[in-house]
């Protein structure tokens, strides 16, 4: 009866089942790395952390101009390596799913495999 | 019934819930690592050259295997939603969990024994008391077809927006289809709501700790880089977004969901962002914004353009301790603001707005710098008042409210208070290790809607309910510990009357008669109105009791409704009283009506009702009121509540109600003397009254009765000083002294302090000079040591109290 209710599963809605989970996985990435938000402010100043500038003379704007672009490039530096990071974990997520789902058909029989290397 | 037949047949279904239940948790667990060891301990042998490793991952990927489907399949059996879509099929419609154990089951005693020991029917045995031998005789006594049964729990299962027919809505199906049960039911006060309603307290439970969720992550680890760092604020205010983060606590109130709504599209409004949260004290007006905060945390579609927006609860304590550390309010205030302006991310909440709004102990007025936040910026802020406070703001501060959105929280209804309160008891009981009865949920809401006046629901059902927790009835919370707890709370006899006390109640009479002379008609009619009121036979829309008593000066009125508080009540301080005379005029009703909240005045009368519901009211001398005011007591006596200039309501429900006038006093004394008695002319007195325009009929006719007190006889006024002597004994029995008065001692002081006019009210002052001056010259020589037990006569009055000679007597 357990064998039975397993393989209706594994090669019914359980095969059918694998892209969901990755779909799910690699949106539960995109909200971890909050990769929605990185991109809608990849170049926002890290933290709002900007300069205004103490008078209108040219020298004291050009300095708050130039704080506020260093202020930007590090928040744009640190939002890309961690979108590089989320990129990583949402490659590795796929890569193992769609292999998952080559072998799916396979993994029940695959101990045989293993078994007959491991003892002859 | 609606005419379904239910099948059941064994489908992949049932046989996957045979196998859940095989694989319980701790066997689920010990795979988990089973799989993991061998899948290290098969590479670790490889890699050391043992090819025998390859066999141990055999094992390993099995259990991996079988851990995919448990956790992919099997634990979510209860997926879809077969009562919805009408489904007659037992193998779909039964949860997981007893889709095997009751399937098969012919008789509705079977079925019981079938789910008897799932968690869903002991919750109905033990939250409403059935004993479960009483379910199994019920069902024995008296069968009731499965089908009937089913039909009924679908019903239910529909009617809680159950996905499936649990454990729980079979056995409240069975209870509600035997009709063994009815007698009983009757007899406990359960009804088929109540039955229903436990229901819905299960199905929340099942939500809140049963289903599977999905990990929120609040936005993830990026959401706050692009907002600005807020120190002065956070050393200023709380973030409570952060702490709902953090784990502290559920605040989804589904209650309300849809003043969050609200609140949501003001704030997101271009301009006039600010929202005034107004409602009484204790209605859950934090609680609100705290589940806003929830609401935007999870940023889903509920919460809009304000996802991930975070709320911080600004400190009036905190802020107003900085006074005089050098740097200014306004200055500090600035800094504050300016931190929530600049992180873009922050909403202000200024819970107990008022603190912020007024210059008093503990309270800042920094209402200027509010307003011209909310004027030029479009920083949301979000304040909670009282309506008592917006009421005085919208006068004082009118420019400042006009900036905001007002929100009036609706009050909270009987089935959603029980909702909150079923929420929090899970964790009392577990704090308390106790458990709480359905029962007890239920009186906990009657008893603080009676009770309880000076807060709002949900906060007054929760304070009654944490409470209750201190009086448990065997070991367990139930109606009378809610009872026991309002009892001691408020003085308000709610308990079922003990033997002592129901002998009290028979005998009140008696009772109160043991400090004062006669008036048998007038004793007897209030002892009544308690007797009625401690049986619950009364209305209670309307006070305990209200009468009128008319009559002379000196004859007891007064003393009655003291004995009354005395006796009865927890002690003549339960008495309060309001002498009319001193409110003769038009503009004394605003002095009636005074706040109840207005810290700044002492105490007034209606806020004296308010913390003493459970009390005799005594307004002496009532014709000298002003007519305005005997308006007010038309009110009183009639809906049994007053409203104060702050619009607060107080009732008057649990009061005694008693009314004194000396109208036509003489007129009765003339009666007496002419030798009438007074049960004959009561009711054309009454009418003379009306007639002479001193009484509206209308107020008349509100009074449960109208008393007459007639003048007493000389030998009543002599028991009357024999009560005074009583007094005065225990006064004196810390010294051990007691005092004793001969005939012509008692005589004596009648005669001297009786006044026609003044009734026995001058016999204190006969007896002050006589007999106390008397006691205190023979306790100063030393001639009454203690232990003494003197008899005085008349002539030792006269010699020792140093009256003179032609005192007249």
């Amino acid at each position: 009866m357990v064998l039975f209710s397993f393989f209706t599963w594994w090669y019914g809605s359980g095969w059918a089942q694998v892209p969901r989970e990755i779909r799910r996985r690699v949106n539960f990435i995109l909200q971890f790395f909050s990769l929605k938000i990185i991109l809608r402010t990849l170049f926002a100043p890290w933290k709002r952390d900007i300069a205004y500038a103490r008078s209108t003379a040219l020298e004291d704007r050009f300095q708050a101009l130039i704080g506020n672009l260093v202020s930007r490039f590090i928040g744009f530096i640190i939002r890309v390596i961690f979108m590089f990071t989320a990129v990583l974990a949402i490659i590795f997520t796929v890569v193992f799913g769609v292999l998952l789902m080559i072998v799916w058909p396979a993994l029940p029989f695959s101990p045989i495999l293993f078994l007959y290397w491991g003892l002859l | 019934m609606n005419g379904k037949t239910f099948t059941y047949s064994r489908n992949i279904r049932t046989q996957k819930a045979t196998i859940v239940r095989l694989f319980s948790k701790p066997i689920v667990t010990l795979l988990k690592f089973a799989s993991v060891v061998f899948l290290v301990a098969g590479v670790a042998m490889l890699i050391i050259g043992m090819k025998v490793g390859y066999v141990l991952f055999a094992p390993a990927i099995w259990a991996f295997m079988f851990l995919l489907w448990h956790q992919w399949d099997l634990v979510d059996l209860d997926a879809g939603n077969p009562v919805a879509s009408a489904s007659t099929r037992l193998e779909e419609l039964l949860s997981a969990d007893i889709v095997n154990r009751i399937g098969k089951a012919d008789t509705s005693l079977h079925l019981w024994e079938a789910i008897r020991d799932h968690w869903q029917a002991r919750f109905f045995v033990n939250r409403f008391l059935i004993p479960t031998e009483v379910i199994e005789q019920g069902l024995q006594a008296n069968p009731v077809d499965v089908e009937v049964v089913y039909a009924k729990a679908f019903e239910l299962a529909a009617q809680t927006s159950q996905d499936h027919m649990t454990a729980g809505s079979i056995t409240a199906a069975l209870l509600l289809t035997c009709p063994y049960f009815e007698a009983g039911f009757a007899r406990m006060k359960i009804s088929t709501d109540d039955l229903t309603s436990g229901l819905y307290w299960q199905r929340q439970i099942i939500d809140r700790y049963f289903k599977r969720k999905e990990r929120n992550l609040f936005g993830g680890l990026a959401r706050d880089w692009a907002n600005g760092y807020t120190p002065v604020l956070d050393k200023f205010g709380e973030n409570i977004s952060k702490s709902i983060e953090a784990g502290y606590s559920m605040f989804s109130d589904e209650t309300r969901e849809d003043v969050i709504t609200q609140m949501i599209q003001i704030i997101s409004r271009p301009s006039r962002n600010g929202v005034a949260l107004v409602a009484p004290v204790g209605s859950g007006k934090s609680s609100l914004v705290y589940a806003l905060a929830e609401t935007m945390l999870k940023g889903d579609d509920k919460a809009g353009g304000l996802a991930y927006l975070q709320v911080v609860k600004l400190d009036a304590n905190r802020i107003t301790s900085t006074i005089g550390q050098g740097l200014s309010i306004e200055r500090l205030m600035e800094e504050i603001f300016y931190d929530a302006l600049h992180a873009q991310n922050i909403i202000l909440f200024l819970d107990e707005a008022q603190l912020f709004m007024e210059t008093a102990p503990g309270s800042i007025d920094i209402s200027h710098i509010i307003m011209q936040v909310l004027e030029q910026t479009r920083m949301p802020i979000i304040l909670a008042l009282s309506p008592e406070d917006w009421h005085k703001f919208s006068i004082t501060k009118s420019a400042l409210l006009a900036q905001l959105t007002k929100i009036d929280l609706p009050e909270l209804n009987e089935s959603q208070v029980a909702r909150i309160l079923e929420d929090i008891a899970l964790p009392l009981e577990s704090r308390a290790q106790t458990m709480i009865t359905y029962s007890a949920i239920k009186e906990t809401y009657a008893m603080a809607s009676r009770y309880v006046t000076d807060k709002a629901f949900p906060a007054k059902g929760i304070d009654v309910l944490q409470d209750a927790l201190n009086y448990p009835d065997q070991g367990i919370i139930t109606e009378n510990s809610v009872k026991m707890a309002v009892e001691k709370t408020t003085g308000a006899k709610v308990t079922q009357a003990s033997q002592v006390e129901r002998g009290e109640l028979l005998n009140l009479e008696e009772l109160i008669h043991r400090r004062m002379i006669n008036q048998f008609h007038a004793v007897k009619t209030v002892s009544e109105a308690l007797r009625r009121s401690r049986a619950g036979v009364r209305d209670p829309k309307r006070p305990v009791g209200s009468f009128l008593f008319l009559g002379p000066t000196g004859v007891g009125k007064t003393e009655l409704a003291r004995s009354l508080a005395a006796t009865y009540f927890s002690g003549e301080e339960s008495m309060i009283r309001l002498d009319m005379s001193e409110y003769q005029l038009a503009t004394d009703v605003a002095r009636i009506l005074e706040a109840t909240t207005d810290s700044s005045v002492g105490s007034t009368f209606l806020r004296d009702v308010a913390t003493k519901p459970f009390s005799v009211v005594l307004l002496d001398e009532i014709e000298k009121a002003h007519p305005d005011i005997l308006n007010l007591l038309l009110q009183m006596l009639d809906e049994g509540t007053l409203t104060d200039t702050s619009g607060r309501v107080v009732s008057f429900k649990e009061a005694i109600i008693i009314v004194t006038s000396n109208a036509g006093a003489d007129e009765i004394r003339r009666r007496i003397e002419a030798g009438q008695q007074l049960e004959a002319f009561e009711d054309e007195f009454v009418d003379q009254l009306i007639n002479a325009k001193i009484f509206k009929p209308e107020l008349m006719n509100r009074f449960d009765d109208i008393v007459l007190f007639r003048p007493l006889k000389p030998d009543e006024l002599m028991q009357v000083v024999q009560i005074m002597v009583g007094n005065l004994n225990k006064t004196l029995s810390a010294q051990n002294i007691s005092v004793e008065l001969t005939a012509d001692a008692l005589q004596m002081i009648v005669q001297v302090g009786y006044d026609p006019r003044l009734g026995a009210r001058p016999m204190r002052r006969a007896l002050q000079k006589y007999v106390e001056n008397t006691l205190s010259r023979k306790i100063l020589t030393g001639e009454a040591q203690p232990g003494a037990r003197l008899t005085l006569s008349a002539a030792d009055l006269q010699s020792g109290s140093g009256a003179d000679s032609d005192s007249g007597y």
